[in-house]
């Protein structure tokens, strides 16, 4: 059966928050989205099915299908929106375990937050958001780097070494990049390491990156001018990427078209 | 001792300087985003006419980009909608002029730290502790201080002509003014250095305010201790009060004003 997406209101927004406030126990408060007086209609009808994601990449990638005939500007921050959708999917984002008890992480992961520190770790937008911008390129922030239970919960730590800064997330040439450098090429996961602390990791590339930023623009550099102009500790990642070009060229190839 | 953050420019590029950026904050609309509006003069820096423009406005670490033409054939937006932007703060801009020809994505020019104007106020005279209109919630006024922006007095864009009442009421004034302040003078006091290599950020400006403005001539970044710099924080909130004599004002006014002004 098909449901009609709805945002939450104010009264809709508070409620969930009670209920996730008061350790989300018991039924979900499904009522509040349909309800007149916690929920109103969107501008656009759009009929959501529900189904299981096998994980954040095939989650972001089908919102942004579903989502498309919506403005992307006016829905990046609707609280209201992004709010429905984690209730309407909590049992895929929260799921009860066995005893039926539901390990519940932080209200932002449910509810966006306006806070800038938190709102790139809601577990609805954040998918939509990066399949939206980087398409393929986003298989690498989205997945983790095994598959494991429960897949829409989990914010893997290289979404959140890059999260944190707009001017990176948002950036097609730098997340493309980061992404041949970083990803498994016929995976598409993150490869082993690229969350460590040590040279040549994630973390040490949005460093270098704030670094250059004052001298280069990656928007208006070539393809590959970023990856020439990264300092010698990255060598280790493009020597693996050259070589798994030689070993694997159509997985590349798959792995870097948008 | 005040220390100061070096920036090394390896790369020859030319700094574009203020006189040369016109930009400004559009009034507040409640439940809309901070708008803004740029005028850009790029004649007389002996730049390509190929070399793009690029405006990136930002607050904290959240950033928004506006590609705005070449500086031949500008294409800037008539309205900068912030709407990806932290709202509850003060917006910095960054306006680049980036190589498209010898060495791609190279920036050939910068102005970096953008202090926007805020609309009505005046030209030519910017305030050191500028006042914007945010929805703060049901919270009245905040201070926000970014290290690179200064401090920003924010009021709720709720409460209609709360400027006005600040202005009109010295209750109203006295109240929140001189708690304002003592938060951006313990932020100073606290971390005394300066951010801008030539002494010209915004904790210079203020440390001029209470030593030329308000007659106290302690420098923070010389206080040994806490008791030290609480002692100066005091110092400069008294005299500030005593210079607007809020209270010698409030006295002088009518009941009904005190109570609807």
């Amino acid at each position: 059966m098909a449901d009609d997406l709805r945002r939450l209101n104010e009264t809709g927004i508070a409620q969930f928050a009670e209920y996730l406030n008061e350790g989300a126990i018991g039924a979900q408060p499904l009522h509040l989205l349909s309800h007149p007086d916690t929920s109103e209609p969107l501008s656009v009808s759009i009929k959501l099915r529900q189904r299981n994601y096998s994980n954040r990449y095939e989650f972001g990638r089908d919102l942004t299908m579903q989502l498309g005939s919506l403005d992307p500007a006016k829905i990046s921050n609707d609280r209201g929106l992004w709010t429905w959708l984690a209730l309407y999917l909590f049992d895929q984002l929260c799921p009860p375990g066995p005893d039926g008890k539901r390990k519940l992480d932080k209200q932002y992961r449910y509810i966006l937050s306006s806070d800038y520190r938190h709102y790139y770790r809601h577990l609805v937008r954040t998918p939509w958001q990066l399949n939206r911008d980087h398409g393929p390129n986003s298989r690498f922030l989205l997945l983790a780097t095994n598959e494991g239970a429960d897949p829409l919960r989990r914010h893997g730590d290289i979404l959140e070494q890059l999260g944190g800064t707009q001017s990176i997330i948002r950036s097609r040439p730098i997340i493309t990049e980061a992404s041949r450098l970083y990803s498994d090429p016929l995976s598409g996961r993150p490869r082993k390491g690229a969350a460590g602390k040590g040279g040549g990791s994630i973390r040490r590339f949005a460093r270098v990156l704030r670094q250059l930023d004052l001298t280069f623009d990656p928007e208006f550099m070539p393809p590959g001018g970023l990856s020439a102009i990264l300092p010698v500790e990255f060598d280790g990642w493009k020597k693996s990427v050259a070589k798994a070009t030689l070993s694997s060229p159509t997985a590349i190839v798959s792995t870097a078209t948008p | 001792m005040n220390s100061a953050k070096r920036r090394i420019n390896s790369t020859g590029r030319k700094k574009i300087s203020q006189d040369k950026i016109d930009l400004r904050i559009l009034a507040a609309v409640p439940g809309e985003p901070i708008r803004a509006k740029l005028g850009l003069d790029l004649e007389s820096l002996g730049l390509p006419e190929s070399a793009a423009v690029s405006v990136e406005a930002y607050h904290h670490s959240t950033a928004m980009r506006f590609d705005c033409g070449s500086v031949g054939a500008k294409k800037i937006p008539e309205i900068f909608s912030l709407n990806e932007l932290d709202q509850a703060g003060g917006v910095l801009f960054r306006v680049k002029i980036v190589d498209r020809e010898i060495q791609q994505g190279k920036i050939l020019a910068s102005a970096d730290r953008v202090r926007p104007s805020i609309e009505g106020e005046h030209m030519g005279r910017k305030s050191i502790f500028p006042v914007e209109y945010r929805d703060l919630g049901q919270e009245v006024w905040r201070v926000d201080i970014d290290d690179d922006a200064g401090p920003f007095l924010l009021l709720n864009s709720k409460i209609p002509a709360l400027m006005h009442r600040i202005h009109e009421n010295p209750l109203v004034a006295g109240a929140l003014l001189p708690a304002a302040f003592r938060i951006v003078l313990l932020h100073i006091a606290y971390n005394p250095s300066e951010d801008d290599e030539d002494g010209a950020g915004w904790k210079a400006d203020w440390k001029r305010f209470c030593s030329e403005g308000l007659g106290v001539d302690d420098d923070p970044g010389d206080l040994e201790d806490d008791d030290a710099r609480n002692v100066w924080v005091t110092d400069v909130v008294r005299c500030y009060c005593e210079t607007k004599a809020f209270v010698e004002k409030a006295r002088q006014m009518t009941p009904a004003e005190q109570t609807h002004g």
